[in-house]
C-alpha cells in the first residue's frame, strides 16, 4: 500500500498548554511536621522522603555535613549497621541519604506491602543514629580512599577551585581534603544531627501507591521535636572575577568551569532568562553544544546550567576539552555569550527552546516520584500552586528583545569567574 | 503486568505498543540489533560511532535533533556489545514528529562527510575523557582481551583502539547501515497514554514504505571456558591499588545466568553481601568490593572488583575473594540469604516499571532477547533458583579460569 506523503515538511505541533501542578497543601501533619502527597493507588511502590534543613552550608567543619549523612545508616536505634543493610536489601528496598548544600535528605523507596516492616527502620535512621565508633572509622577509611581516588579527576579538581573562587569565605564554598575527616570525632556528628535534623523544621514527601498507610505508620513512629530553625548566613560572598588554572602534569582532557552570578525565580526577569541560558548552554541543541562540540569536535560535551541555592543563584558553564583546546574553547564560550548580549535571537531558534522548555516541564510530571520531587523544589523556593503555569505562559509572551536585555543586563563576561585544570593552558591546534 | 500489543509491519518492522495512563508524555524507542559483537575486528568502535552519525541528518531531514526539539522532544542513544537503542520522549500530542524523523533515518541516512568528520572528533574525546583521562579507566580495555580469545566481545563498544575510529571511511560507515539499520533488524515501542489503533496507523504511515532489508542472524564464535588463571598488572600513578576478577558465565538465555546472577548478589550486591561484611567491614582488606554480571546475551562474565586498603596486597586480595567463593561452593547460602537477592529482584522489576520510558526499553529488550512477553515473567527464573543451584554455580566458578587484572600504584 502506497501513501501519498511528504517527508520534507515536519508535522504540525501542538503546544503544551496546560500542566496539572500537583498540590502544595499538605495533606496531613506529623508532630507539626508538613506532609505533602502525591498519591496513585495503582503503583506497587512507595516513596517516602525527609528533608531537613542539613546541607554542607550549615557545616562548621568541612565535610562534617556529608559525614553526618552518610552515617545515619551506620547503626540507628536498635539496629545495628548490619542489621539495617539485612534488613533493607531483605525487602528489597533503598534508603538512601543525601546531602546537598542546603537541603539533607532520607529516603525510603519500597514495595507498598513492605511498610510495616521498613518505616521502623527509617524512624531510626532519622530520629536515632547511634554513630558507633566502629562503623565511622570503618566510613573514614572508606570514604577518604573514593575521595583520593576522585581528587585524581580533572572535573573534581577543577569543582574545587571554581568553588574556592567563587564562593570565598561564604557557607556555600566547598573546601575540604581527606584529611579533614581526621577532624571530625563521634561528638561533631551528634551535634550537627541534634541542630540540623529536627523534625519540626522538616518536610515529609510520600508518593506511590499506598499513601495513607504510609501516614498512619509515621504517625506510630515518629517522636516530635523541637523546632529550631537553623540556618546560617550566607557570609562573605564576592565572587573572584579571575581565571585560576591548576596544573595536573599527564592530563589528555582540561576541565573548565566558568561561573557568574544568576537571578532567584521570583525575578521578573527570570523567565527569559532561563531560556536566554537554556539558549547558550541548556540543551543538546544549544549554541555552546553546537557550536564546541558539534561543529569543532573539541569536547565530548558541554553544557550550562543555572544552581538555584537557597540564598543565591548562579550560572556554570562547564566541560571537558582535549588539552590542545583549552584556550580555543574558552575564545569560544566568551564568543557565543557576546552573540547572546549583541545579536537579536531568530525567531526560529527562539521558538524552538521555547518549545524545548515546554516539554522538558511536561516530563518533570511524568509519575509520582518526580512530581513529589517538584514538590520539594516549589516548596524550598517559595513557589506559589500558580508558578509553573504562570512560567509557562511567560516563557511563550518573550521575545527577542526581552533576551537580549537579560543577556546584557546578567550574562556578563567582565563578571565571569573561571577554573581550569589541566595539563597546558595555551592553544597548540 | 504490563500490557501491551505486538505487531509486525509488512517490511518486518516489529512495533510494540503499551498504553501507559499516567503519563502526559509519549516514549518512542527503537532498537536495532547490533552492537559491538558485529564489529569487524579490524573496525572496531564503530557501531558506537555509528550511533553519532544517527543524528547527523537522514534523507528528508537535514538534522534530527532540532525539529524534536520544536516539538518539545527530547532524545539520547546508548550503544553496548549487543545492541544500539535511541530513545525520545515528547509530548504525545507530537507523536508524528518522532516519528517522522525516526522512520527517515530508517529510510536513508544523509551521509555527511562534515558529519563524520565531526563526530570522529567527539568520540575521541569521549573516549579520552572516558577510558584514558580516568584513574582505572583502561580496565575494559584490558579485561575484556583477556576473558575473550575468540568471542567478540573482547573489544569494548569504544573499540579496541582510537586509531579504529580515526581511519573509519565513508564507505564502511555506508555499509553499516546498509547491513543493520533496516525495518527487519529493528523493535519499535511506544509507550504513553495513547490509543493502539492510532499509533498503528501513524507507525503504518511513517514506516510502511520502507523498504524490509536483510534481517541479520549474527553467529558468534562460543569462548571455550578455560581451566587456567590469567592475570595482567598495570602500573599506574592510582591512589590506591585495585584488583578485578572475571570469570567467563552463560549466557543470556540459559537457566544458569538467573543463578549465576543470584551468586553474583550473594557475594557481592550490597551492604550486606558477603563480600561487604567479610572483606570491608571484619577484614578491612578492601575499601570498596563489590559483584555483579556484564548481563550480554552471548556468554558474560561475572564480576568482582575490589580497591585494596593501604598496605594490603593483590595476593591477599586475591586469596580472600577466592576463599568466600569457595565457602559458597562448600556450603549453600542460607534461605534467608537466597529470599534476599530475590526479593530484590522483584522490587527492582517494580521500580523499573515506574516510568513510559524504561517500560518501552525494557518491551523492546526482552523482545530482542525473543519474546517481550518474558518483561512479565523473567522474574519466574529467579524464584526458581534453590540455594543449591548457587552453590553449584560457586563450584563451577572455582573450576574455572579467573581472569585478573591489578593495578599496582606507582612507587609502592
Amino acid at each position: 500500500m502506497k501513501r501519498e506523503m511528504d517527508r520534507t515538511t515536519a508535522p504540525a505541533i501542538e503546544k503544551v498548554k496546560e500542566l496539572s501542578v500537583p498540590s502544595l497543601e499538605p495533606r496531613d501533619q506529623i508532630n507539626g511536621t508538613p506532609v505533602f502527597v502525591v498519591e496513585d493507588e495503582a503503583e506497587e511502590l512507595n516513596k517516602i522522603e525527609v528533608v531537613f534543613p542539613a546541607g554542607s552550608g550549615e557545616e562548621l567543619k568541612p565535610l562534617l555535613a556529608t559525614a553526618t549523612s552518610s552515617m545515619l545508616t551506620e547503626g540507628a536505634g536498635e539496629y545495628s549497621a548490619n542489621q539495617i543493610s539485612e534488613l533493607k536489601d531483605y525487602y528489597g528496598a533503598k534508603i538512601q541519604t543525601g546531602v546537598g548544600k542546603d537541603l539533607a535528605s532520607v529516603t525510603l523507596v519500597c514495595l507498598k506491602s513492605n511498610l510495616e516492616e521498613l518505616i521502623p527502620i527509617f524512624v531510626a535512621i532519622i530520629q536515632k543514629p547511634a554513630f558507633p565508633e566502629k562503623e565511622f572509622e570503618s566510613y573514614k577509611r572508606r570514604t577518604k580512599a573514593s575521595l583520593k581516588v576522585n581528587l585524581e579527576k580533572v572535573e573534581i579538581i577543577c569543582r574545587l577551585v571554581f568553588s574556592e573562587l567563587f564562593f570565598g569565605d561564604s557557607k556555600y564554598a566547598e573546601r575540604f581534603a581527606p584529611e579533614d575527616f581526621d577532624k571530625i570525632d563521634q561528638t561533631d556528628l551528634e551535634a550537627f544531627h541534634n541542630e540540623n535534623y529536627r523534625l519540626k523544621d522538616a518536610r515529609i514527601f510520600i508518593s506511590g501507591g499506598d499513601v495513607n498507610k504510609a501516614i498512619a505508620l509515621l504517625k506510630q513512629a515518629l517522636k516530635a521535636g523541637e523546632g529550631n530553625v537553623f540556618s546560617k548566613a550566607v557570609g562573605n560572598f564576592s565572587p573572584k572575577q579571575e581565571v585560576k588554572f591548576v596544573r595536573k602534569d599527564g592530563a589528555l582532557q582540561s576541565a573548565i568551569r566558568v561561573g557568574f552570578p544568576a537571578i532567584a525565580r521570583h525575578n521578573e526577569d527570570y523567565p527569559a532568562f532561563y531560556i536566554a541560558n537554556t539558549i547558550l548552554g541548556g540543551y543538546f541543541g544549544s549554541r555552546l553544544m553546537q557550536n564546541i562540540r558539534e561543529d569543532k569536535g573539541y569536547t565530548y560535551g558541554i553544557g550550562s546550567s543555572i544552581n538555584q541555592l537557597k540564598d543565591l543563584a548562579y550560572v556554570v558553564i562547564s566541560t571537558q576539552v582535549g588539552a590542545k583546546h583549552t584556550d580555543a574553547t574558552l575564545k569560544e564560550i566568551h564568543y557565543e555569550v557576546n552573540r547572546l548580549r549583541n545579536e537579536s535571537v531568530p525567531v526560529e531558534e527562539l521558538e524552538l527552546v521555547k518549545n524545548y522548555t515546554a516539554g522538558g516541564l511536561l516530563r518533570s510530571f511524568d509519575g509520582t516520584f518526580s512530581q513529589a520531587s517538584l514538590l520539594n523544589t516549589m516548596l524550598m523556593h517559595g513557589l506559589s500552586q500558580s508558578y509553573y503555569e504562570q512560567f509557562l505562559k511567560k516563557i511563550y509572551a518573550i521575545s527577542p528583545a526581552d533576551i537580549l536585555m537579560v543577556a546584557q543586563k546578567y550574562f556578563d563576561p567582565e563578571k565571569f569567574t573561571i577554573a581550569i585544570v589541566g595539563e597546558g593552558f595555551s592553544d597548540n591546534d | 503486568m504490563i500490557e501491551y500489543e505486538r505487531f509486525v509491519l509488512e517490511n518486518g518492522l516489529t512495533l510494540i505498543v503499551h498504553k501507559d495512563r499516567n503519563t502526559p508524555i509519549v516514549s518512542v524507542n527503537t532498537l536495532y540489533k547490533v552492537g559491538a559483537r558485529d564489529e569487524n575486528p579490524d573496525k572496531t568502535g564503530f557501531a558506537h560511532l555509528f550511533e553519532h552519525l544517527m543524528f547527523s541528518g537522514s534523507k528528508n531531514v537535514a538534522d534530527f535533533d532540532t525539529p524534536l526539539q520544536r516539538a518539545g522532544g527530547q532524545n539520547n542513544a546508548f550503544t553496548n556489545n549487543d545492541f544500539t537503542n535511541y530513545y525520545v520522549t515528547l509530548p504525545k500530542e507530537n507523536l508524528d514528529t518522532a516519528l517522522w524523523l525516526e522512520s527517515d533515518r530508517m529510510l536513508e541516512l544523509g551521509f555527511s562527510p562534515e558529519g563524520l568528520e565531526v563526530q570522529r572528533k567527539v568520540v575521541i574525546e569521549e573516549f579520552t575523557q572516558r577510558y584514558l583521562n580516568q584513574p582505572y579507566g583502561e580496565l575494559w580495555l584490558t579485561l575484556r582481551p583477556m576473558a575473550y580469545k575468540v568471542h567478540p566481545y573482547q573489544w569494548a563498544t569504544i573499540g579496541k583502539s582510537i586509531a579504529h575510529i580515526e581511519e573509519a571511511t565513508m564507505d564502511d560507515v555506508k555499509s553499516f547501515y546498509n547491513r543493520y539499520y533496516s525495518p527487519s533488524n529493528a523493535i519499535l515501542t511506544i509507550a504513553g497514554n495513547v490509543d493502539s489503533e492510532l499509533i498503528l496507523d501513524r507507525v503504518n504511515h511513517w514506516y510502511g514504505d520502507i523498504p524490509s532489508g536483510n534481517s541479520v542472524n549474527g553467529s558468534y564464535p562460543t569462548e571455550a571456558i578455560k581451566a587456567e588463571d590469567e592475570c595482567e598488572v598495570l602500573i599506574r600513578d592510582v591512589p590506591q591499588g585495585a584488583i578485578y576478577m572475571a570469570w567467563l558465565m552463560s549466557n543470556r538465555r540459559e537457566m544458569d545466568y538467573y543463578k549465576f546472577d543470584l551468586l553474583s548478589d550473594v557475594l557481592g550486591n550490597g551492604k550486606s553481601s558477603r563480600l561487604y561484611r567479610k572483606l570491608i567491614v571484619e577484614k578491612e582488606i578492601f575499601t570498596q568490593v563489590s559483584a555483579y554480571i556484564t548481563g550480554s546475551i552471548d556468554q558474560g562474565l561475572l564480576v568482582v572488583s575490589g580497591m585494596l586498603s593501604e598496605g594490603v596486597d593483590h595476593n591477599e586480595a586475591r586469596e580472600a575473594v577466592l576463599d568466600q567463593l569457595a565457602q559458597l561452593a562448600k556450603d549453600p547460602p542460607s534461605e534467608r540469604e537466597l529470599t534476599k537477592v530475590k526479593n530484590k529482584v522483584l522490587a527492582q522489576k517494580a521500580l523499573s516499571e515506574t516510568g513510559a520510558l524504561s517500560k518501552a526499553m525494557n518491551l523492546s529488550y526482552y523482545e530482542m532477547l525473543g519474546d517481550a512477553s518474558a518483561i512479565n515473567s523473567f522474574q519466574d527464573n529467579y524464584m526458581k533458583v534453590s540455594a543449591e543451584d548457587v552453590q553449584a554455580m560457586a563450584k563451577k566458578l572455582i573450576e574455572r579460569g579467573v581472569n585478573e587484572l591489578r593495578y599496582e600504584k606507582r612507587n609502592g
